[in-house]
């Protein structure tokens, strides 16, 4: 008996060490998409024609009259942009942004890997045409 | 005596069998080894989620990535919003819209809605194609697989074909 018990425990030994070998890291990354609630402490930015602004709203009579603010300047023709530092709604304005055009991929590559490393977000394009690529950089 | 022998052996190969199934399965069917961004995103409506597992990046480097495909134009709205995606700045927009692009920023694992410029073990660098409505999500360990992937993905926009 003892003789088989040795070579089952060997075998079960090597398939354990074999699983434990397997083990991944869980990319334990879940996007936020839940909002902030109306009616509690919540900072906004936001821009008019470009110019951005700040305020922060404590309850729900706040938060109409900024509403009935932002309606009148979007009738008069103003530029609205709203976002909030928690959860932007509709992108954010880039507050920086820098553009490099090359024909040499190369430079165009390692310039893009510069910025990307450096915290930017790069927008590589290349035109087929003039076979130029353009990078935006942007945070 | 023979007939221990053989239920030796076949509790042995059992055992094997077991530890083969457990290290193979996975790379066939994600489990909990895949990310849960694939999790998140495998069941929603609008959006194809692919986790790919050591994908060749070239000869030397590979990596995990998890790849999300807008089928719907609000489905890419999600993905554009969840990821935080920026507007490109009005005087380009054209540009992009017009040619072949890629976006690429690292992703903190903990608030990935943030840019980071540290590259430590578990970071993700994330590639997106606007005109293919895709982005991935690249698990990548340090700085070379980075590079490697923006090298790749910079040389491949002149074949739009081979994306």
């Amino acid at each position: 008996m003892r003789k088989h018990i040795i070579p089952m425990a060997l075998f079960a030994v090597l398939a354990t060490m074999a699983v434990s070998c397997q083990k991944e890291n869980v990319m334990d990354f879940v996007p936020e998409t839940t909002a902030s609630e109306v009616g509690t402490v919540y900072t906004m930015q936001y821009a008019v024609d470009g110019v951005l602004h700040s305020i922060t709203i404590s309850n729900d009579s706040e938060w109409d009259a900024f509403m009935l603010t932002i309606f009148a300047l979007s009738r008069e023709g103003s530029k609205i942009n709203l976002m909030d530092e928690n959860r932007p709604a509709n992108g954010f304005l880039t507050k920086e942004t820098q553009v490099y055009t090359s024909t040499n991929e190369s430079n165009a590559s390692t310039w893009t890997q510069e910025k990307v490393l450096g915290g930017y977000r790069v927008t590589v394009v290349y035109n087929q045409t003039t076979r130029e690529y353009t990078c935006i950089a942007t945070r | 005596m023979k007939r221990s022998w053989r239920i030796t052996i076949l509790v042995c190969l059992l055992l094997l069998a077991g530890g083969g199934t457990v290290l193979l399965l996975p790379q066939v069917v994600p489990f909990d080894q895949c990310s849960n961004v694939y999790k998140r995103y495998a069941d929603m409506d609008g959006i194809d989620a692919t986790f790919i597992k050591d994908y060749k990046v070239n000869d030397t480097i590979a990596v995990s990535a998890t790849l999300l495909e807008a089928k719907a134009d609000s489905a890419w709205t999600v993905i554009l919003s969840d990821f935080n995606v920026p507007v490109i700045p009005e005087e380009y927009r054209e540009l992009v819209a017009s040619s072949n692009s890629v976006d690429f920023w690292l992703a903190s694992k903990d608030n990935p809605k943030d840019c980071t410029d540290t590259i430590i073990s578990h970071n993700n660098l994330i590639v997106m194609s606007r005109q293919m409505q895709a982005i991935c999500i690249c698990h990548i360990k340090n700085k070379h697989q980075a590079i490697a992937i923006m090298n790749k993905e910079t040389h491949d926009l002149k074949n739009p074909k081979n994306n």
